[in-house]
Order: C-alpha cells, then structure tokens, then sequence
C-alpha cells in the first residue's frame, strides 16, 4: 500500500505492506537510529513514538493505521526545545534513563507532559492499538502520582526506578509550565 | 564490562548513539557508497529449537533467486570460532548442543520476506536424552595453611552456609544490526562489538580473507551484561560469508540473550569464641551451559571475590566447571567476582552475628590486609576506607536499626500481614577489580606509544579504539602530564578509519590504559629538554605484579528493606553508599552508573523497590588522589546482591540464599518458622 504520513515533520510517502509495524517502517525504510528493539509485543517498551501526539508501542501499529498520521520519534523530537526541557530535568536530578529506553522514556515523559499541561489537541481520538492503557488527561494539580506511574510503566526497562521518574516528570513539568507561562 | 561506565555518556549527557554526529563520518559515508538500501540483503540466523541432540533433516521451501542460504557447508576456512583458549562452532550441522544454537542464516532483498520465508524451513532433529551432555572438569583448587589441623582445634565453633546463584538472563529484544561489504578486495563490516580484535581474527578465518584486508566500523552500544563481546563476532563471520557467496551487501539482524552462569557456592567458616575466623573453606560449582569459554580467568575472578577479608589459619577454595545442555554463560557483566564477593560478604556477616557481635564492630576489629587476599587482590587505601565505613554507619544509622530487627529476628508474630515489622538491614564491604587477572596468558597486552613533535605536538598511537569518553580522558591525562594543550594531541583513529583494531578486551582502557599512558608520559618527561624532537616512547603490556588483580577502590553499602506479609516480596526502601576511588573524571556519569547498577540488580535478583519518593539511595562519592581508580560497577553490584541477602535473611529470621528471591521461598520460610 501507499503509505503518506508525516514523519518528523516532513511529509512522506512510503510503499509498504499493509501489516508492516511501524517500528519495521521507521527502521528499515525511514532509518531511524533511535529504535533499537523488538520485542514483537508489548514486552520492552523501547519503540514508543508519538503518533497524532499520542504513545504508542510502534511494534503493534500496522501500516495501514497509520494514513495521514503525524508521526514523532525520538530523533526529530530531540531537535526540539521541548526535549531540552526534560534533558533539563535528568541533569537536574542526576538521574539519567539507560542508552537502551532513553528515547523511549523520554518520549513517554513527554507524552505525560503533554497531557499535564493540556497540550494535547481537545476530542481527539485517543484509541490506537499499541496503547495498553488510558492516558491521562487534563491539568492536574497536584501530580497524581499513580497515574502518572501507570504510565511510565509502559516501558519496563528496570535501569530507573519510579521515584527518580516521578521527580523527573516533576521537574519537567515545571520547566514546560514555566515556559507556557512565558509564551501566554 | 568495564569501560561501559564512560563510554556512553558525551558531553550533553544524551547516550552518544542518539547524540548528533555519534556514527563517525567514514561510516555514514561508508554505508551510503557500500550500503544502499535498494541493494542490501536483509538476513536473520535460524537456531535450534531443541536443547540437545542431532540434526535429522533441513528441508527448504522453494526459495528462488530472491534468497539466499548460509550453511556449515558455505563456511571456507574453520567452522568454529577461537575464543581465547577455547572454541566454539559457528553453524552447527549435525550436533545440536544447546537450545538457540545456530544452524543457518537466510538472506534475502525485504527483512519481511526474509522473516516469513524462515518460518517455512523445517528442520527435524533425533532427540538425544537430556542430561546425557553433562561434563565436570578438574577443579581449579587455591590452598594455603593446613586446613585438617586448623579445624581440629578445640572451642572452635562454625558457620556452613550454602549459595544459589541461578542462571539469569538479559532481555533478548534489542537488535543487534551488522553490515557486511566488499569494496575492492577489502571486506568492511559496520558492528557494534566489544572485541574488534577478535571480531576481525574470527572474520579471517571462517572466511580465509587476510587480516588485513578486513576493516571493523564500531557502531557505539550499550552493553550492560557484556552482550556485544562474543556473538557479534558470529554474526560477522556469517554477514561476511554472505556477502562474499552473494556478491552483494549485507545486512544481519539477530537479538540474543545473554546468561550469568548459575553458580552453587558451600562455605564453612571456623571461628574463635570472641569472633576472630581461623579458616575458610569453599566449595562452588559453576554451570557455564554448552561452551564453557574462559573458565581459567573466570576462576581467577572468583578466587579474588571469595578471598578472606582478614588473615586466617588455613583457607581452601575448590571451583569446579561443568558444562551442560543449556546456553553458554559467561560473561554477566563480570566474570562471576560480584557473586564471589557477595558470598564473602554474607558469609562473614554471619559470623559476625554467631559471635554476637554487630557486623560493623566485627569488620572494624578484624577487616584488614593479609597475605591470601594480597596475593589476590591488592587493596590500597585501607586507613581511608576505614573512615569512609564510620561515615557510612553513621550516615544510615546501621547500629541502632541493626540492633532492632535483630530483636525482632525471632518474632513470629511480626509476619502478621496487619503489622509487618518484617525487617531486615545489611551492611557490606568490599573492593572493586578492573579488567583480566594478571595471570591471564590468553589476552594480548596492549601496548601504547607516544610521540612528541616539535610545537608541542603529540601523537598517540595505540591499537585500542580511541573514540568517545575514553579518548577524552587520555588526552586530559597526557594533557596534565606533559603541559600541552588538549588540541594537539592527537590518536591517529580521530580522523581515520582503522585497518587494525586492536588486540585489547574489556576493561584496558579504563583500569590500565591511563595508568600506561601515565608511564609513558614519565618516560617522555625524563627525555624532554634533553634529547632532540621528536621523542617517541612507547610502554608494551601491563608490568608484571604479584597479585591477581590490584584494586584502588572501595565500596561499602547499607540497605534496608522489608518483607510484604500480603505478597512475599521483599520491599527496598533505603539504600546508602559509599564509594572510595581514586580520581572521577565524570562525576554524574559515575554516579548514574552506580545507580542503574543498584537498582538493575535488585530488580534482576526480584526485589521490588519501594514506589515512589518512598525509596531513596544516598550515595557518596570520595575521590582521593590522581591515580586513576579501578571499576567500581563489579564491586557494587556485588554489594548490592550481599545487602540484600543479608537483609532479607534478618527480615525473615533465616533464609537459605538463593538468589533471585522468588515468593515461594519467602513462603516457605514463614511457613517453616509458624511449624
């Protein structure tokens, strides 16, 4: 099939069989380097991008869900000053995730931002397969916790525990806060 | 295993493979002349599902021109990889030695087509009886004083424990990419390994190309339980293979786990009425699975992590390796020191607690330096080390809890799932090693040398890898060492590939390699303003010492944790540590290490920490000295594995360790205590 998506911010058009996973369709055809597993199901959580500003597993979302998607990876997302804010965060706390699930983790932080700061566009349709569980929605305050920990039990790398997450989370959310507040 | 703590981390503190420019330009430019995309073939290796026995049939579905095999039969030169002392096959065609072991790869233009068409291959085996595999090999035996006599003594009393460390693996998801390609008559292959010098040996011989005309491209990795050390190299050797039979680039995917080896560890220890030890016996037996590979260095490791921290009578340790039907185990991070030290840290903490004493106390009074462990592992900074306990003990408050859950050891009533006080802190000590045994005869020494230009100018020629954090850290020393500016040192592979890669493994560059480039430099200092320029210098191996291995760092540890009466895990709520070493380079580097390496093995050996800002991990880092310090990752982790278990067996009064913890065993504990 004729896949015409946006990836990175560049609009693109792929030709690639209609089951092919994403993570397949970022690695192999696009050359992204900032995937690097495969667990063929929701084992690792190390593929997780944004797709349509929501996570997801990439090695579950066949091709043909993806038309007209806007599709975020970890190597166009680290061009951004958004990523500066979490990178921020680790060297703040000293607490940095492993090479393996850095860019998983920290697309997953951003996700969470996102939805704490009430980023992400109203109505839109949140059920992609590759999600395991609701996201968290709307600005909450203060940060409920075992929400925000469901969630970044998405990737289960063990190289963090969760207190260094949710103090991350904490940190970045207070820089993203700090520059919407700037920009308003 | 040891050079992982700089290696990942570049200046934006960003893993250096996400960090822009981290691929080195030759290989970008590499790929897209060698490796175009339209061109490549996509391969995968296919392994046996069996755990033993014999190939019976390999029946391929019709494959057409698209694709392409590669069997023992394609391989031109040896069909078994040389690794150290020792070999291991490369593509099994008739005997099936463990379960994963390859039999053949499949190559074709569109990795799906390739992954869809393996699953067409059928290949039938004859089962062999399980168990039939099972081989032991003369142990490896370290003596010293006359155990039988010693022991006789009268008053002595005595601890026997045993340790179970079973086989753990790493996940086995993360791709491991290879790429293979001719250019000319030389053969270029873009890998992530550890071992470049034996990726390129193993390369030549399977596929009889000359050394010389092969070129490794490093691709950086993380590599936390040494993963990229030895099956790259296969999956090489069978890339290369390809390309040569296809005539066309290549490109292999595989991902594997690795194992830690499962170790079972007898120990008795015989003290005095006041505490004082007088002789230690041990008695392990290690299961590197099919191919046992460097059981010789493995046991040296082991031999300096069960060395006794303080002068005794008498000492035996006997280690014997068997081999079995499961996969091979060896490397885990370390060559098996962290779980040799975890057992000579629980076991004199079990001495400690039989005397009556409080183990802090015990290790204050009868810690220090003695001629077994010296001929094992030379220790420096003791008088230090002592201070930095004080502090530790101090910090965690380890005397006060200590005394407590001792009261509570033998409570039955505090497994009442209402009022857990299911309690338990531990505290450990121990010495950090880097890199092989000084006896080790199979590793080629690396060698260093350094040329001093008129302008200040030095080159620094070493056959080690010279990019990334580590190159960085040599330069500083030179820098420091000579005067000169950082800029005009140079290391020949900044700027060009390299046609030689290197005879060096693992933890050179961070243990030895400074301290090599620091004696070169003294041999340059002594000539310059004497002699004319250029002065060249050059310091081959490592010199010669009388102990295996020598160590300049300390790591001590408290962790506390308790016991869920509801779900039988063991809790981990408060961890402090501290570290001695010599000088840090990275500070946040170091201590991000540390943590991940706490906070990996407790998850790994099945503790379950404390949820959110309930589990803190205080951690202190002292740096004394220029010297540069050796690895700490072993001795923490083998720190982290002695808490633990001692904690756990205060919380539940007595527990057998066999690591990782499972919630039956706690169960069965409880359940035994009730009775």
């Amino acid at each position: 099939m004729n896949l015409d998506c946006i990836i990175d911010g560049k609009g693109l058009s792929l030709s690639v069989n209609s089951n092919k996973p994403l993570l397949l369709i970022l690695t192999e055809d696009v050359g992204c380097r900032s995937l690097n597993s495969n667990c063929h199901g929701s084992r690792c959580g190390n593929c997780l991008v944004l797709v349509n500003d929501i996570v997801v597993l990439s090695c579950l979302v066949p091709a043909f869900r993806l038309k007209d998607a806007n599709i975020q990876t970890f190597d166009g997302f680290s061009k951004t000053r958004q990523c500066r804010d979490i990178e921020r965060a680790y060297q703040v706390t000293g607490n940095m995730p492993c090479p393996n699930c850095y860019a998983s983790k920290t697309m997953l932080i951003e996700s969470i931002l996102q939805n704490l700061t009430g980023e992400h566009h109203a109505g839109k349709e949140i059920s992609m397969p590759g999600r395991l569980r609701p996201q968290i929605v709307g600005e909450t305050t203060p940060l409920d916790e075992e929400a925000v920990a469901k969630e970044l039990s998405l990737n289960t790398c063990q190289c963090m525990d969760t207190g260094e997450l949710l103090q991350i989370v904490e940190i970045a959310l207070s820089y993203r806060r700090r520059k919407n507040v700037r920009r308003a | 295993m040891f050079v992982r703590l700089e290696r990942f981390w570049n200046r934006s503190n960003r893993p250096s493979f996400l960090a822009k420019g981290a691929v080195p330009w030759y290989i970008e430019r590499m790929a897209k002349t060698y490796f175009s995309r339209a061109t490549i073939l996509n391969g995968i290796v296919i392994r046996s599902t069996v755990d033993s026995g014999i190939i019976d049939t390999i029946n391929l579905p019709q494959l057409g021109s698209r694709f392409l095999t590669i069997e023992a039969k394609d391989v031109r030169g040896e069909n078994r990889l040389k690794v150290a002392s020792d070999y291991m096959p490369l593509l099994s065609s008739n005997q099936i030695s463990y379960k994963g072991q390859p039999i053949m790869a499949l190559f074709g233009f569109d990795s799906e087509s390739v992954q869809l068409k393996a699953k067409e291959i059928d290949i039938s085996y004859r089962l062999t009886e399980a168990g039939q595999a099972h081989q032991e090999s003369a142990p490896y035996i370290r003596q010293a004083g006359d155990m039988d006599a010693v022991t006789k003594a009268p008053d002595l009393k005595y601890v026997t424990r045993t340790y179970d460390y079973t086989r753990l693996s790493s996940p086995s998801y993360y791709i491991t990419r290879i790429m293979a390609g001719m250019d000319g008559g030389t053969l270029h292959i873009v890998a992530p390994t550890q071992w470049m010098f034996h990726m390129r040996d193993t390369v030549s011989d399977i596929t009889l190309i000359p050394k010389k005309k092969i070129v490794i491209h490093r691709t950086p990795f993380y590599a936390p339980h040494d993963e990229m050390l030895i099956t790259p190299s296969v999956l090489a050797a069978i890339a290369a293979l390809a390309c040569m039979k296809g005539n066309y680039p290549v490109e292999i995917q595989d991902s594997y786990p690795v194992y830690r080896p499962a170790m079972h560890v007898e120990r008795t220890t015989w003290f005095m009425g006041d505490g004082k030890p007088v002789a230690d016996d041990i008695k392990a037996t290690v299961d590197q699975g099919a191919i046992p590979l460097f059981s010789e260095e493995m046991s040296n490791q082991m031999f300096a992590g069960f060395a006794p921290p303080c002068p005794l009578d008498a000492y035996r340790c006997a280690i014997q390796f068997s081999s079995s039907d499961l996969s091979p185990a060896h490397f885990y991070g370390d060559l098996g020191y962290g779980e040799a030290l975890a057992t000579t840290e629980s076991q004199y903490h079990m001495v400690a607690q039989q005397a009556l004493q409080n183990p802090w106390a015990w290790k204050s009074q009868f810690y220090g330096a003695s001629d077994t462990h010296d001929a094992l592992i030379h220790c420096a900074r003791y008088p230090e080390m002592k201070t930095l306990v004080n502090d530790l003990v101090a910090r965690s408050d380890f005397n006060r809890k200590y005394a407590t859950f001792q009261v509570l050891r033998d409570e039955n009533e505090k497994f009442s799932p209402f009022i857990s006080y299911a309690r338990g802190i531990g505290f450990a000590l121990g010495p950090g090693i880097a890199g092989f045994s000084s006896d080790c005869k199979n590793i080629t020494p690396l060698s260093v040398q350094l040329q001093l230009d008129p302008g200040d100018k030095v080159k620094v020629n070493t056959c080690f890898y010279t990019n990334g954090a580590s190159a960085r850290i040599w330069k500083k020393v030179i820098s420091e060492q000579l005067g000169i500016q950082e800029a005009n040192i140079q290391f020949p592979a900044d700027t060009d590939e390299m046609v030689d890669s290197g005879p060096s493994v693992l933890a050179s560059n961070s243990g030895r390699m400074p301290s090599q480039i620091q004696r070169v430099c003294e041999l340059v200092k002594q000539k310059r303003f004497v002699n004319p320029l250029p002065l060249v210098e050059s310091v081959n191996g490592f010199p010669k010492s009388d102990s295996l291995f020598s160590s300049s760092s300390w790591v001590g540890m408290v962790l506390e944790l308790s016991v869920d009466t509801i779900a039988f895990q063991p809790l981990v709520r408060r961890i402090w540590v501290s570290v001695l070493t010599g000088r840090i380079f990275d500070e946040q580097a170091y201590r991000e290490k540390i943590r991940h390496t706490i906070v990996t093995t407790l998850l790994e050996n099945g503790a379950v920490l404390a949820t959110g800002k309930n589990l803190t991990i205080d951690l202190t880092l002292k740096s004394d000295g220029e010297d540069v310090g050796s690895s700490v990752t072993s001795a923490v982790r083998s720190m982290t594995l002695a808490t633990f278990s001692m904690a756990l067996d205060q919380a539940l009064g007595g527990v057998q360790v066999t690591l990782p913890m499972k919630s039956e065993i706690i169960l069965n504990t409880i359940m035994r205590k009730r009775i």
